[in-house]
């Protein structure tokens, strides 16, 4: 265990190295090559040609972190299904009920979620 | 014949004699001077109370008239503000005027009788410098906010060239983008409300979805649209002010470039109007060469349209279709007029030379092609199920609401009403052919579209009944002021070749007297209003475009829809931005 | 008729081609006989290295998805199956100034849009050319009036120059090759730092003066009493 440990670190610590070393180069190589220019619009955000009206860090409506929200959690319960997707046969029927029920329950919430109009985009249809 | 329409008589006595007084024009559109006190109640009468009301404001302008020499001139009339109406009732228009001091530029606004007279009110503003009493925010339209100045009165340089030459400092940029800068207080909007805090975006000017320069200030909420603010005059080309310094003859090309997608149609209405001041009659052949090419450009603008429609609601492909079919169009117009997008082709009394050798051929089998392509692309676009998803029930209005805005076209069309000039008021020979006009009855998107797509196909089989039942003959009027004259007619002796010189270099003098044409263009009605002083120019050209009222309408339809929607409407309202802004 | 036109044209720019290589060779015989040996290796690697991006820049020369008026019409025609400027490695329109290459002013530079025009640019990433569309970009065309800016090189450097009104799809293209050829003969600094920013581009000589002489031996010129040409169905007797 303690021989094991410090050697799976060290390739751990290579690795990460190497994904500095290739980003670093990368971002360095990329500031240094090219020219530049600079003018007064050059670094303000495109909108169209228009200098944009107010801040872009408002407060946006909920409905987007909802939407956002729901779709992280609907979407990490994926991970459960995949891992168990990988040991279907050794886990057997009683697993495979037991991801019914769990999938089930998921099933329920999205109509509920649904239902009460979590995923309506819009506040009152024309 | 004029004087004794009954809705003259009903305003003389309702109104009095003086707030009503008959005026003679060249067309046969009725037209009175009111006065400045009267003028409100006057068209609120014709609107809401009369009998077969005028329900449209078609079109609404002013003449500076100071220096007219055909016109007896005090300063009481040194401007005139033109208001036309149109009844559908009646199939009538009616023109109103009412004279203005210069040292009182000052008239009620009519925005409470009709939306769309914001607009119209503010181009009046930007460009004469007349002012609106109760205007909700007279502001310029076309020009920047930075213009000194008002552009159509008689004494603002028309050139370029006349003016100081433009630079663009680094400072002048910064300050003109300042001026961009949308603010909502100016418009008296709010930017947080019931904790929503709003956004503004510019869709526009330089937007793919706007389908040029057009700038639409949106307000969401999220994502949905609370409120719209156009901005308009990024292309604006001074199309008016043009007029008023080309000759009669060299003003035809200017006119290609309003519609741009239209080609040749927009001539038509300018040279009706010219013919008519002129009293030309055009030969049957011509007539019947003229609707062809118009109807060919219909069909080319529609096209452009269809494609790029439904690249707005996510379709990538069929817009290469209907660009490919859009070249089997020009190659007939190059074939015929030598020219693509802007032939400037139709000449004041026919048209510039006659049809080449072999021409039945080409347009035989553009007519064999197009109709099989046409039905493969109602399964590919208009069945399309996510297409109908995007477009149906979005961006709806009643006739009642088209009518007040000023709706023409296939967008009037979508919504039930069958009205077409080419049916309703035919020129140039249209109640000779056979073809319907097609309806639809929801209008939204979808039925817009609907409606267009019908309407390639009565073109074509009004083309077909070009093809098959040419006249022959001359293509040119045997007329004194038909420009270029025949070259029969000269080369006879010094004076014919005086007058042919004449003639091709300063062109025709139009007789004195003002006319409207308008036409079924490929957007709506388009009309032109010309006043004709006598001289080798126009003294005031007007050009009434469809597209001016239909971009006015869609903040009001687009309320409520999330912004995605608003790409599908401004899709299927099928705009020009050269017609908007002229 | 337009083939014609365009081939003494390649000719032409085959040559001056040539004529750029002779001078290259020219430059290094000189540094070998002065025995900088280690200098001319350098240059050979920068030279060809300049070369290869020079080559990547031209045959990728992506458009901002950018017009004005009618010519953009044009310039969207161009873009479509029957003339497909993919075939030039110009059909990935950007709809950002930032991943743009080219700016295509693509109709009449309107003065309320001239700041707006002058943004877009400012808001493009160097190396950034511009294409004049059209009579009106190029000139203010036939609309000499308070309204229009009388060319766009009132305020923006321009590569290339289109005539027309609006120009022809292919007309545009061939406005693209040129820029492609300049873009391919140009040297930019490999990189800011180095020191000034120092662009080395060729004279190329304008399209009217090489195409002058064949078009003064052009004697035929088609008549608009036929159809000029026929479609394929069309090869018959008539």
């Amino acid at each position: 265990m303690e021989g094991e440990t410090p050697e799976s670190l060290q390739s751990l610590f290579w690795y990460a190295t190497a994904v500095f070393v290739v980003i670093g180069t990368t971002l360095l190589v990329s500031y240094l090559v090219g020219e530049r220019h600079e003018s007064p619009a050059t670094s303000d955000p495109y909108e169209s040609g228009i200098v944009p009206t107010g801040s872009n860090r408002f407060r946006v409506p909920v409905q987007f972190y909802l939407v956002a929200m729901l779709f992280v959690i609907f979407d990490l319960e994926a991970v459960y299904v995949f891992a168990w997707a990988l040991v279907v046969r050794e886990a057997g029927w009683p697993a495979f009920w037991e991801m019914t029920i769990f999938i089930g329950v998921l099933l329920i919430a999205l109509i509920y979620v649904w239902r009460v109009g979590a995923l309506d985009w819009r506040k009152n249809a024309p | 014949m004029m004087h004794d329409l009954p809705i003259l008589d009903e305003l003389r006595l309702r109104f009095g004699k003086d707030s009503a007084q008959i005026e003679e024009t060249r067309d046969d559109i009725p037209t009175i001077s009111t006065n400045k006190a009267s003028v409100l109640p006057l068209l609120r009468f014709l609107k809401e109370d009369t009998d077969q009301p005028y329900r449209m404001l078609f079109d609404m302008t002013a003449i500076d008239e100071r220096n007219r020499t055909t016109r007896p001139m005090d300063a009481s009339n040194e401007f005139t503000a033109v208001y036309t109406l149109f009844s559908f009732d009646r199939n009538q228009d009616l023109r109103v005027k009412v004279p203005l001091a210069s040292d009182d530029l000052l008239l009620p606004s009519i925005t409470s009788i009709w939306p769309s007279a914001n607009w119209y009110e503010r181009e009046i503003w930007d460009m004469f410098g007349i002012r609106f009493n109760g205007h909700p925010y007279l502001r310029r339209l076309l020009m920047p906010k930075s213009w000194e100045g008002h552009p159509l009165r008689k004494d603002h340089p028309a050139r370029a060239t006349e003016m100081t030459p433009y630079e663009l400092e680094e400072e002048d940029e910064q300050t003109e983008q300042d001026l961009l800068k949308f603010s909502p207080e100016e418009w008296g909007m709010q930017r947080t409300h019931d904790q929503v805090e709003y956004m503004f975006l510019n869709l526009g000017p330089a937007h793919t979805g706007t389908h040029g320069i057009l700038r639409l200030v949106v307000q969401l909420a999220g994502e949905q649209i609370v409120d719209i603010v156009p901005d308009i005059g990024f292309h604006h080309r001074a199309a008016e002010k043009m007029g008023e310094r080309q000759t009669w003859h060299t003003y035809i090309p200017y006119t290609d470039r309003i519609d741009y997608l239209g080609g040749v149609m927009n001539e038509l209405p300018y040279l009706l109007a010219v013919e008519r001041l002129a009293g030309i009659r055009v030969p049957a052949r011509a007539q019947v060469i003229r609707v062809m090419l118009a109807e060919l450009f219909r069909i080319a603008s529609h096209l452009v349209w269809y494609g790029t429609f439904a690249q707005d609601v996510g379709q990538l492909s069929p817009v290469f279709y209907m660009f490919t079919d859009r070249e089997r169009v020009f190659h007939i117009i190059e074939a015929i007029t030598g020219g693509r997008m802007h032939p400037g082709w139709f000449r004041i009394g026919g048209v510039a030379h006659d049809l080449p050798q072999g021409w039945e051929h080409l347009v035989r089998e553009f007519l064999e092609y197009l109709p099989p392509r046409l039905n493969e692309y109602d399964d590919l676009v208009l069945g399309n199920r996510i297409f109908q998803a995007r477009t149906k029930g979005v961006g709806r209005y009643t006739t009642q609401e088209a009518m007040d805005w000023g709706v023409t076209g296939p967008g009037l069309r979508a919504t039930g009403f069958s009205w077409d000039f080419r049916k309703t008021q035919p020129y140039s020979g249209y109640e000779q052919f056979d073809f319907e006009v097609p309806t639809a009855t929801n209008g939204d998107c979808y039925d817009r579209g609907l409606v267009r797509v019908e309407e390639m196909r009565q073109s074509l089989r009004i083309i077909e009944q070009c093809l098959n039942q040419m006249p022959e003959g001359p293509t040119k009027a045997d007329h004194a002021l038909t420009t270029p004259p025949d070259k029969a007619r000269t080369l006879h002796d010094i004076e014919t070749l005086i007058q042919h010189f004449l003639a091709v270099s300063w062109g025709p003098r139009i007789p004195a007297g003002e006319v409207m044409a308008k036409v079924e263009a490929t957007k709506g009605c388009n009309a032109y209003y010309l006043i004709s002083d006598g001289a080798p120019w126009p003294y005031r050209v007007r050009i009434r475009t469809p597209s001016f009222p239909h971009i006015q309408m869609v903040p009001s339809i687009s309320k409520g829809h999330l912004l995605s929607d608003l790409l599908a409407i401004l899709g299927s309202v099928d705009f020009v931005l050269a017609d908007v802004d002229r | 008729m337009h083939r014609d036109r365009v081939s003494p044209n390649n000719q032409e720019s085959a040559e001056t081609h040539q004529a750029d290589e002779n001078t290259d060779r020219n430059r290094l015989r000189l540094l070998e006989a002065d025995g900088y040996q280690e200098a001319v290796r350098r240059v050979i690697v920068l030279a060809r290295l300049q070369d290869l991006l020079a080559w990547g820049r031209k045959n990728s020369l992506w458009p901002f998805n950018f017009g004005l008026s009618c010519c953009y019409i044009e310039m969207a025609t161009s873009l479509t199956s029957r003339y497909d400027i993919a075939r030039f490695g110009s059909e990935v329109v950007r709809g950002s100034p930032r991943q743009a290459d080219v700016i295509v002013i693509a109709g009449t530079v309107f003065r309320k849009m001239a700041p707006i025009i002058k943004r877009l640019y400012e808001q493009m990433m160097e190396p950034r050319w511009v294409i004049s569309m059209g009579s009106c970009a190029n000139s203010g065309g036939m609309y000499d009036v308070y309204s229009v800016v009388q060319g766009v090189d009132k305020f923006l450097p321009v590569d290339v120059y289109v005539p027309g009104c609006p120009p022809a799809p292919h007309t545009l293209m061939e406005g693209l090759l040129l820029l492609q050829e300049a873009v391919g003969s140009e040297r930019r600094p490999l990189s800011w730092v180095l020191g000034p920013e120092h662009i080395k581009r060729p004279i190329l000589p304008a399209r009217r003066d090489l195409a002058r002489e064949s078009r003064q031996q052009a004697r035929t010129f088609p008549g608009m009493d036929t159809v000029a040409w026929y479609s394929s169905k069309d090869q018959g007797p008539r």
